[in-house]
């Protein structure tokens, strides 16, 4: 365990190396800052022993001289100190950012699949955060703090070693409370964070759901409900008062009764004049300059190990993730027929369960592939491997003849353009959002590709357009509207093979209608896999392939697999007996 | 003595601040608690005009943040304010006590503090909020590329995710930069002006002792006191910058609670309704001189089904709106069982009535306390018969952890349709006497589709039913169909008359078939 820490704590300050210089100079300031701070107490009690006690007012305003001048350099060295660790530090946090999301973003899909995005969001931030104090506050409090706590001891020992031994038993007892309250406080105010999380996430609920909630009149069941996290945080905060009312205040306590102790027998010392009066104020200076470093120094020891920690989840991702995105005897592939082979492919989710069981079959260059069944059946699945998502667990699938994993992302990418079932729509512009694969199209270029997905009339109905935001922040998007931009999206990519996600789902029927007849114009020339349950796609589709718990059930023409009564018929029926049942 | 006396004094003063620290947190806690609570209770009781031009988010910022910002204030001026108050007051009275000029001398550094602290706290402040603002906005670029994860992938966007990533990253290091700077100058000035005063009892203090006007220890307490100066003085000043964003901050939650889009729940209660709903002359519009509806005049008997046809905006989903009384008619009125609908209690008039939205929000939670929250308080039994009536138990067993699972991932799991489900079994369990249905327009699979319509038969058996008909294959089981253009009822009729009239009905019903001849080739 603590070899682990060391390890994970160098590896954290070997990304201080680029500004090794910067870092190096602001701890030797840092601890010159400890020395000018440590050694002004020393000035005042010659300033009141040399100067007030002896009626010498030059003596007097040399040592306040000094005392001021001291205080200068101790201002200069802590400015520079800091604006140099800052520096280092964040370049260093900057970096380690920079890794973490890059090694986010080169992560396969299964990592995906089995992480929150909240818990991504929350390493780049609060853990990068918390790193971010370390290295740029928290260390340089723990240098200056030590030093400062050495350096003042030297010299309470040189004056009074008896008041110094009451000083460093104050020392040991504050410094053991702090890390105890650090330890203590910690993880209430995790709750607390935690519980306000909760508090959010059911005032969002209720907010966004707030016209089921009134359909159901359940307004009361509601607040009740807040009101009971409400009162869960109400109780965890208290929890942190009386932690924090206790421990936060008796160091001071204690720092007192040291004060006065030493008040008494520095006094007795002075009448027996084996003390000073000077010495006497700077031991009592001292107290009050060691208060804050002390408190500083139980909180950085107590909150180290979850720095550390911090910083390993950091870590992790970073050392998961593969290390480049393509193998290095990777093909760059500039155009291609299109002619997709499946060898006995067999894939299954990180659950376990196999999703495809040994799936063969041949998309000819320019072909039309429909593939069709129950949710569930793997037919999604086929299209996440072709777009090279996921790796087959068993088996191949060539593109031309050649492995997909041994060719280029960036290739495939071009030769390959991927509609999932649901699109993603990114923050910004529509224009942005369709020309993602072409950001130099001219804007004829995306309106026409618009045209084609039917959605140019939705855009032009926006307030402003094709420059309308859309997203979290601008106009929210029905799904079909956000499928539509998905296409026109993957048409201006203009790529060799095109793979459909369900393209009709949540499309009234006029709108899936119009759009499955311009399919076939907008298909011609390329090869195109589309997933779908709605049969109406039947119609532009050369071949069909019915999917059934991962196994190819039937494959065929349309009036082939109608003519063979099988698993395609059934479907056919069920669906057109919907329909039917009303004529 | 006197010792004793100041030992106990000293732990008497540490027991006043922990009893203090603890009661004036927990004051401030519990009026945090209650403010929270009580605009939370204004947002859920306003009315739904109220919402159309709130975000979520911000709504609920308010109710975490802007509320804590408050309690900082009041908890921190309460303790911080007040104690560093009486303790700058109590050490400037020491001091005037022992001498009252050298008082005067050493107050000339007062200012001098107060200056740092003012301009640079400032500066501070406005710098870390910049760090908070980049902070977000590497959450939200954070969020988005993994959301859109398969996106970015499948479109190579890696490379202008990193550097959105990248640019607001580096906007986190200059703002970070920038308090570094700031703090810098401010804490080392802090230091100085009080190592001012201590220069200047020493100067004047020492001529004074010369003088042999004042005694050595005079000097010396001055020394001590002076050292004491500085945190109150921070804190005081301090408490004045945060007593401006606290301020604020009120200002968003008042804004809140006093916003007079409220639900008003008054007029008579009804337990029971027959349902029986009539439209008289009934005319809306959400801005003036657009109406949505014009003189509307419909009567539904008791039990009967109608099915409201025609196309997106044509004003259907405001009759639902309407009769749900989310909002009342601008002109005419409805009645329900005879009884002006805006003379009733709007809770017992909705409990009574189920409303089957087209997309179904899922609460965070299971699939059974979803569909229970229609009847809080109901039981596993009640949910599961409830199931089972509609036909969908098997449905909701098959699903990875049957009733238990969370909302989160059947949302995911489920289709649009689907989730309908959990609508339809919200309603049933309500055991409403009007059954109102806006059915889900987006495509499911053949199996959902006939489970879905069975679901819809079995919630609108012996109940009064308005369905609001996308596609039409469900209008055949209505008792009669409204067609609406524009805001007016352009026909109306059964199923088979208005087939045969070959109006408007029909043209749009053979529209929606022709999908599929189209697969038949």
């Amino acid at each position: 365990m603590a070899t682990k820490g060391l390890r994970q704590l160098r590896r954290l300050l070997g990304y201080l190396s680029n500004r090794k210089v910067e870092f190096t100079v602001a701890m030797v300031l840092v601890i010159l800052m400890s020395y000018t701070n440590s050694i002004i107490p020393v000035l005042i009690r010659d300033a009141i022993d040399l100067g007030i006690v002896k009626r010498d007012l030059d003596n007097s305003l040399l040592y306040g001289g000094l005392i001021i001048l001291a205080g200068i350099f101790n201002g200069v060295f802590s400015f520079s100190a800091r604006f140099f660790q800052v520096r280092a530090a964040q370049d260093a946090v900057y970096r380690l950012r920079m890794n973490t999301f890059r090694a986010i973003q080169r992560q396969n899909m299964e990592f995906f699949d089995k992480t929150l995005v909240g818990q991504l969001i929350s390493r780049v931030t609060n853990d990068a955060e918390r790193i971010t104090g370390f290295l740029s506050f928290r260390m340089r409090m723990l240098v200056y703090s030590s030093f400062l706590v050495v350096i003042s001891l030297y010299y309470m020992f040189t004056m009074s070693p008896r008041l110094a031994w009451i000083a460093i038993a104050t020392i040991l007892i504050v410094m053991s409370l702090n890390v105890i309250y650090a330890r203590k406080v910690r993880p209430i105010y995790d709750m607390v964070r935690h519980q306000t999380g909760v508090l959010a996430g059911e005032s969002t609920s209720s907010i966004a759901g707030i016209k089921t909630v009134k359909a159901l009149a359940v307004e009361d069941y509601i607040l009740g409900k807040f009101g009971k996290e409400n009162r869960e945080l109400y109780r965890l905060n208290i929890d942190a008062a009386r932690v924090s009312s206790i421990y936060g205040n008796t160091p001071f306590l204690i720092i007192g009764l040291a004060m006065s102790a030493m008040l008494f027998y520095g006094g007795k010392a002075i009448i027996a004049n084996t003390l000073t009066v000077g010495e006497l104020t700077a031991f009592l200076t001292y107290m009050l300059v060691m208060m804050w470093p002390l408190r500083a120094l139980g909180f950085i020891i107590g909150d180290m190990q979850r720095t550390l920690a911090a910083a390993n989840r950091l870590f992790e991702i970073i050392d998961s993730a593969p290390k480049t995105m393509d193998p290095v005897d990777a093909i760059e592939l500039f155009d291609a027929k299109g002619e997709i082979v499946f060898d006995n492919v067999w894939f299954s989710y990180s659950s376990g369960r196999n999703v495809l069981r040994g799936v063969s079959f041949r998309v000819k260059p320019g072909e039309k592939l429909l593939i069709t069944g129950l949710p569930g059946s793997g037919k999604s699945t086929v299209l996440k491997l072709i777009a090279r998502l996921y790796t087959p667990v068993k088996g191949r699938i060539l593109l031309d003849g050649v492995d997909l994993g041994k060719i280029k992302q960036d290739s495939l990418r071009r030769i390959i353009a991927y509609v999932p079932q649901e699109p993603f729509i990114f923050n910004r512009s529509i224009r942005e959002n369709i020309s993602l694969a072409k950001p130099d199209a001219s804007i004829d270029e995306i309106v026409k590709a618009a045209e084609i997905a039917k959605i140019h009339d939705s855009i032009q109905s926006l307030p402003e357009g094709y420059d309308t935001i859309v997203g979290e922040k601008g106009i929210t998007l029905s799904g079909g509207q956000r499928q539509r931009i998905a296409i026109a999206r993957a048409l201006l990519a203009d790529p060799r093979i095109i793979l459909l996600d369900d393209p009709v789902s949540n499309l009234d029927a006029e709108t899936e209608e119009a759009l499955v007849n311009d399919l076939k114009d907008i298909l011609t020339g390329k090869t195109a896999v589309i997933v779908s349950q709605r049969l109406s796609l039947a119609k532009i589709a050369d071949r069909i392939i019915v999917l059934s718990n991962g196994r190819i059930v039937e494959e065929g023409r349309h009036e082939d697999l109608l003519a063979r009564k099988g698993v395609y018929y059934e479907l056919y029926r069920t669906m057109m007996g919907v329909a039917r049942s009303v004529n | 003595m006197i010792a004793s006396l100041y030992l106990i004094a000293l732990v008497l003063q540490w027991l006043f601040t922990t009893v203090q620290t603890y009661y004036v947190e927990k004051f401030g806690q519990s009026v945090l608690e209650e403010l929270r609570a009580r605009i939370h209770k204004k947002i859920i009781t306003a009315n739904i005009d109220f919402f159309k031009d709130k975000k979520t988010g911000d709504l609920v910022s308010r109710i975490i943040n802007d509320t804590g910002m408050v309690n900082d204030v009041l908890v921190s001026g309460l303790l911080g304010g007040i104690g560093s108050t009486l303790s700058l007051v109590g050490i400037i009275g020491a001091m005037l006590y022992l001498d009252v000029k050298l008082t005067l001398v050493v107050l000339l550094s007062v200012p001098v503090m107060v200056f740092v602290a003012k301009h640079f706290g400032g500066k501070i402040r406005t710098a870390y909020r910049q760090t908070r603002r980049e902070i977000a906005r590497i959450s939200s670029v954070v969020e988005e590329g993994v959301s859109g994860i398969e996106t970015v992938k499948a479109f190579g966007q890696e490379r202008k995710v990193e550097e959105e990533f990248e640019e607001a990253s580096k906007g986190a290091v200059r703002a970070y930069i920038k308090v570094a700077f700031y703090m810098g100058l401010f804490w080392p000035l802090m230091n100085i002006s009080s190592l001012l005063s201590i220069v200047l009892v020493l100067a004047y203090g020492g001529y004074l002792a010369y003088m042999g006007a004042i005694s050595v220890g005079t000097v010396v307490a001055f020394i001590q006191y002076t050292q004491r100066f500085r945190g109150p003085i921070n804190e005081v000043v301090s408490m004045y910058d945060s007593l401006q964003s606290a301020l604020a901050a009120l200002e968003r939650i008042y804004e809140v609670i006093d916003d007079p889009n409220m639900e008003v729940f008054d007029g008579i209660r009804v337990e029971k309704l027959e349902g029986h709903v009539r439209f008289e002359n009934v005319w809306f519009w959400y801005e003036e001189g657009k109406p949505v509806l014009r003189n509307i005049n419909i009567d539904i008997p008791p039990g009967t089904t109608i099915a409201l046809v025609g196309k997106t905006g044509a004003g259907k989903t405001t009759m639902a709106n309407l009769i749900m009384r989310f909002y009342d008619p601008k002109r005419g009125r409805i009645l329900y069982d005879g009884l002006i609908g805006t003379g009733i209690n709007k809770e017992s008039l909705r409990s009574r009535i189920s409303y089957v939205p087209q997309e179904t929000y899922l609460f965070p939670g299971s699939v059974m306390e979803n569909i229970k929250i229609a009847k809080p308080g109901s039981t596993d039994e009640e949910v599961v018969n409830v199931c089972r009536q509609l036909g969908i138990h098997e449905f909701i067993e098959r699903l990875p952890k049957g009733y238990d699972t969370p909302a989160g991932e059947a949302g995911k799991l489920l289709s649009v349709g689907e989730k309908q489900l959990i609508s339809i079994a919200r309603a049933m369990l309500k055991n409403p006497d009007i059954v109102i249905l806006d059915e889900a327009l987006s495509s499911v699979d053949p199996k959902t589709e006939s489970l879905v319509q069975h679901a819809i038969l079995k919630l609108m058996e012996g109940r009064t039913s308005i369905i609001i008909a996308h596609r039409l294959t469900i209008t055949r089981h209505a008792d009669r169909i409204i067609v609406i253009d524009n805001g007016k009822i352009i026909e109306e009729g059964g199923f088979k008359d208005l087939l045969t009239r070959r109006g408007k009905f029909h043209e749009l019903y053979s529209s929606q078939m022709t999908v599929k001849p189209m697969v038949e080739r």
